[in-house]
């Protein structure tokens, strides 16, 4: 029977009475009226004529007729077959997939997705089973348990935190049919967010499986486009002077449009402070809050007001300072003035290399000594070993060296007194694969020093090292060093300084781990070079024991997304839902992957031909949700063409007549 | 003496279903309007014409002696006389003298081929030498001037293939034709001269002459006049592309006032170059116009 998409256009039926009225009062259609001059021809107002009754009533007939038509065809016809009963087929099974995903909270998606789960529940014959899944499976059901338990299941499901993946989902699907089914049918219920779906594939054909794709949650008469929504992006706690914290956040609009909101800062459960933001459309903006620091020790910055996905709108975020990082030194018991003089310099020279922020550094020498004891549960990021000798072959710290290096430390070794003995060591504790050649410059006090040598174009160092800077590291004066040459296993070692001679100033020995070892041939003091007394000495220091752990600008908490894990001295935190933390030491916040956020979502039809959609026979005539979608055979299209003849008669039967262009013939005379 | 005039025979209502115009003509000049016209000249022209009685005191030299020898009869013989007097006939045919109306039996291009016919029919038979000149956009007969019946034949032929059709262009063909003219004769313009009347007297300053007469007869339907019935009408110019919409009732008052100024106007100004002009409507008979054309020779 013929049924109607949009019946509310109906009402425009109500308009009938026009065409009738135009029947019954109308202006005369003049007829054209060849003349020999119009030269005294004014034009005039032509009178209106009305009638009690229509004229033209196979007209009007047609005119109605006519109009009907276009009101049809206004509201959307089709023509819905009668529902096939539901009949009990034993071999028959049916999984009902549903994407938990943090996306389907927002636009209505999970209400509408149990709507139409348990919609199909009670129209699918055969055998049901439920897979719910989100970043993993989070829950199935098998296939012939009791509909009731499933109804249950469905009417409790609540969105997961963790960010989608619809492959885990499609990796499972073979497992949960049984191998006795002789049909088999899933339903996978979605909304089908880009970042959930981008990279499923699975050829259902190949396993047999009829599947459709149901989608929910889209609000908008526009395929794959959602909109009215704006996302909490970023959230940062950064000092802001003496006694004062920052708290600065990124807003975006994924509309088209632009959006004015509110931002709240909240903190101990009081509003502290509130902003007002206008966004451009697609686009973002920053905002900030000051606070004083200690008052509290996390604060939730939250969007005001109701968009279509509300996980995104809030976010909590740790006001404290994260630790500093640390450094210390390993020396001989013995120290003497050239160690004590290089430690003042190597000391001031790594504290000052923070800032006044966050990022830090913090000279922690009992981290140090502890590390040097044995406590590897000690935390130091750069440990200095100065004037290498005997004593660290007699402590046997090269075990403990080559652990911290290992775990993504960096250690940077100056010579000790002989030079030749602290190769020697490094050679044995396989850290350093070079040999000692001799120390230049060591017998002549008075020649002239040896320089740094022009930096290689693909030297690290010179992408630093550029202009003054440059000048300032060429002009450093070396008075000793110690020659090296590499070993055999030194391939992996870096040589990112040398003199002009070409041989070795600096070497570098990178570990899996990330950490670093470096060596330098001379002692960081006046005697042996004036290096430290430079500008450029901090750079230097800085590029030369960089590591990924060092690098990092800012120092802030762990920031993990539910689902993600993180390892502790004493056990593992595993994230799950957004909020802040404390875990051992370390606090933590979690926050909900910004992938969610997006709100574009794939077509079915792109994702049915990921699925193998496009093979004969695949996608199917499931009929199990409601006859909208699948009984509907449009009708749009014959009421178009009924109404274009309609108009084509009306047309040719109203048109004015010959009778005037009979005149115009020419006359024989 | 007044003529007995058929007024059935006259009336373009019958007449128009005449194809032949030399018939036509003859059935209007000899059989509805007989004795209206001076017959031919007789006298001491070239060309014989026929036998009569001698009548005592005429000049003895125009006794046929051959005749009197075998008759025993004094016969006197007449001969044509050549009037040197020329007619030319010039009809605008352009498509405004197309129009028909309904209550007209024929166009205006009919009724003035007919008038056309008729002059022609008796110019010839009076000896003038006739010559015919139709005009629209462009020229599209020009007979030039000459006597005898086959002139006569030419140009019934020549009325007999004239469609309606075209823009006037009267001053343009006036032109051809005035240049074209003899040294004495009459014109007779035969035109709804619908836009000609700023242009119609300085193409007409020849009749000022003494050689020459000019006599103009515009030919309307009665529509033109009065505006045809009908509540609305979108009247297209016959001539050009323009339209215009509107209800003849209501400005029909103002269209016959000018329209009637309109004539008065063409007549002051032909007058003024001492043509004489009348404005016939085509439902109404030839007689008058036949009158005219024949007050107008009998003058000369």
């Amino acid at each position: 029977m013929i049924e109607f998409g949009q019946p509310a256009a109906l009402w425009t039926g109500l308009a009938i009475g026009l065409p009738i009225l135009a029947h019954m009062a109308y202006r005369r259609v003049t007829e054209k009226f060849y003349f020999p001059s119009l030269r005294f021809i004014r034009p005039s107002q032509i009178p209106r004529t009305g009638k009690r009754t229509p004229s033209d009533i196979p007209l009007l007939l047609l005119r109605i007729l006519l109009f009907l038509f276009l009101t049809a065809l206004l509201a959307d016809p089709y023509w819905k077959s009668p529902a096939l009963p539901v009949s009990e087929d034993e071999g028959e099974e049916v999984v009902i997939a549903i994407d938990l995903s943090p996306s389907m909270a927002g636009w209505g998606g999970l209400e509408e997705a149990k709507e139409k789960a348990l919609l199909l529940l009670n129209n699918e014959s055969g055998k049901i089973g439920l897979l719910t899944f989100g970043q993993s499976i989070l829950e199935q059901i098998d296939v012939g348990t009791d509909r009731e338990t499933i109804k249950v299941k469905i009417e409790a499901l609540k969105n997961d935190w963790s960010r989608g993946n619809a492959q885990v989902m499609l990796d499972r699907l073979p497992n949960t049919f049984s191998e006795k089914a002789t049909r088999r049918k899933l339903f996978i219920i979605s909304d089908f967010q880009q970042s959930d779906w981008q990279t499923a594939y699975r050829d259902l054909y190949e396993s047999e499986i009829e599947f459709k794709l149901v989608k929910v949650g889209q609000t908008t008469e526009i395929e794959g486009l959602r909109q009215n929504n704006l996302s909490v992006m970023e959230v940062r706690a950064v000092p802001a002077g003496p006694n004062k914290i920052r708290v600065w956040t990124v807003v975006r609009n994924w509309d088209d449009v632009n959006k004015t909101t509110e931002i709240e800062l909240i903190a101990g459960g009081n509003q502290i402070g509130k902003n007002t933001v206008s966004v451009p459309p697609l686009g973002s903006v920053q905002t900030q809050f000051v606070m004083s620091e200690g008052d509290f020790s996390s604060s939730t910055i939250r969007l005001v007001g109701e968009d279509e996905f509300p996980l995104d709108n809030e976010r909590t975020v740790w006001l404290k300072a994260p630790p500093a990082r640390s450094f210390g030194f390993w020396m001989p018991e013995q120290e003497n003035d050239e160690t004590e003089e290089e430690k003042s310099f190597l000391k001031t020279a790594v504290a000052s290399s923070g800032d006044n922020g966050w990022n830090r550094w913090d000279w922690n020498q009992d981290k140090a000594d502890g590390l040097r004891l044995g406590d590897d549960q000690l935390q130091v990021d750069f440990l200095m070993v100065l004037g290498l000798g005997k004593w660290f072959e007699e402590e046997q710290l090269g075990i403990a060296l080559t652990e911290f290096l290992s775990k993504g430390g960096v250690a940077l070794i100056t010579p000790g007194d002989l030079f030749s003995s602290t190769v020697s060591i490094l050679k044995s504790e396989k850290l350093l694969a070079y040999n000692f050649v001799r120390v230049a410059g060591g017998a002549v006090q008075t020649r002239n020093p040896f320089r740094i040598g022009a930096l290689g174009e693909n030297s690290s160092l010179a992408e630093i090292f550029a202009g003054k800077s440059a000048r300032d590291l060429y002009l450093s004066a070396i008075h000793r060093f110690g020659i090296l040459k590499p070993g055999s296993g030194s391939e992996n070692i870096e040589v990112p300084l040398r003199d002009r001679e070409g041989r070795p100033l600096a070497l570098v020995k990178p570990f899996d781990s990330g950490g670093r070892l470096v060596f330098l041939p001379f002692r960081m003091n006046t005697t042996w070079t004036d290096l430290p007394l430079r500008s450029s000495f901090l750079p230097l220091l800085m590029e030369l024991t960089q590591s990924k752990k060092m690098k990092s600008a800012s120092r802030a908490w762990p920031i993990l997304e539910p689902g993600q894990e993180l390892v502790g001295n004493q056990g593992t935190f595993i994230a799950t839902e957004p909020g802040a933390y404390r875990f051992e030491d370390q606090w933590i916040e979690v926050v909900l992957s910004p992938s969610e956020f997006i709100p574009n979502t794939f077509s079915q039809n792109v994702l049915s031909d990921s699925l193998g959609g496009s093979k004969k026979g695949t996608v199917s005539k499931l009929k199990g949700l409601d006859s909208t979608e699948e009984d509907r055979n449009p009708l749009w299209m014959w009421f178009a063409m009924a109404a274009a003849i309609l108009l084509i008669i009306e047309m040719l039967w109203s048109r004015p007549s010959q009778y005037t262009k009979t005149q115009i013939k020419s006359v024989h005379a | 003496m007044a003529a007995t005039v058929d007024h059935n025979l006259l009336d373009p209502a019958h007449l128009h279903r005449i194809e032949d115009y030399s018939l036509l003509a003859r059935v209007v000049v000899d059989g509805a309007m007989p004795g209206i016209h001076r017959s031919l000249r007789q006298g001491m022209g070239n060309e014989f014409f026929q036998y009569r009685p001698y009548a005592p005191g005429e000049d003895l030299k125009l006794v046929d002696w051959k005749v009197f020898a075998k008759r025993d009869e004094l016969v006197a013989k007449t001969f044509q006389e050549d009037t040197n007097f020329t007619i030319c006939l010039v009809l605008d045919v352009s498509a405004s003298m197309g129009y028909e109306g309904k209550r007209a039996s024929c166009s205006k291009l009919r009724y003035a081929s007919m008038l056309a016919a008729c002059f022609a029919y008796i110019a010839n038979r009076q000896g003038d030498r006739l010559g015919f000149f139709a005009y629209s956009d462009d020229v599209k007969e020009w007979i030039r001037p000459n006597s005898g019946s086959g002139q006569l034949n030419r140009v019934f032929s020549a009325l007999h293939g004239l469609k309606a059709e075209g823009v006037n262009a009267h001053d343009f063909a006036w032109e051809r034709m005035v240049t074209g003219l003899p040294g004495r004769g009459m014109v007779v313009f035969l035109s709804d001269f619908l836009e000609a009347e700023d242009s119609l007297a300085e193409q007409l300053r020849f009749s000022l002459s003494s050689r020459y007469e000019c006599l103009c007869l515009q030919v309307l339907d009665a529509d033109e006049v009065d505006l045809p019935d009908g509540d609305a009408l979108r009247f297209a110019e016959m001539e050009g592309d323009r339209e215009i919409s509107t209800s003849p009732p209501a400005i029909k008052d103002k269209y016959k006032t000018d329209m009637a100024g309109f004539i008065e106007n063409l007549q002051t100004k032909i007058s003024s170059v001492s043509a004489e002009f009348e404005s016939l409507s085509t439902d109404k008979d030839l007689g008058y116009a036949l009158r005219r054309f024949l007050g107008m020779r009998s003058r000369k």
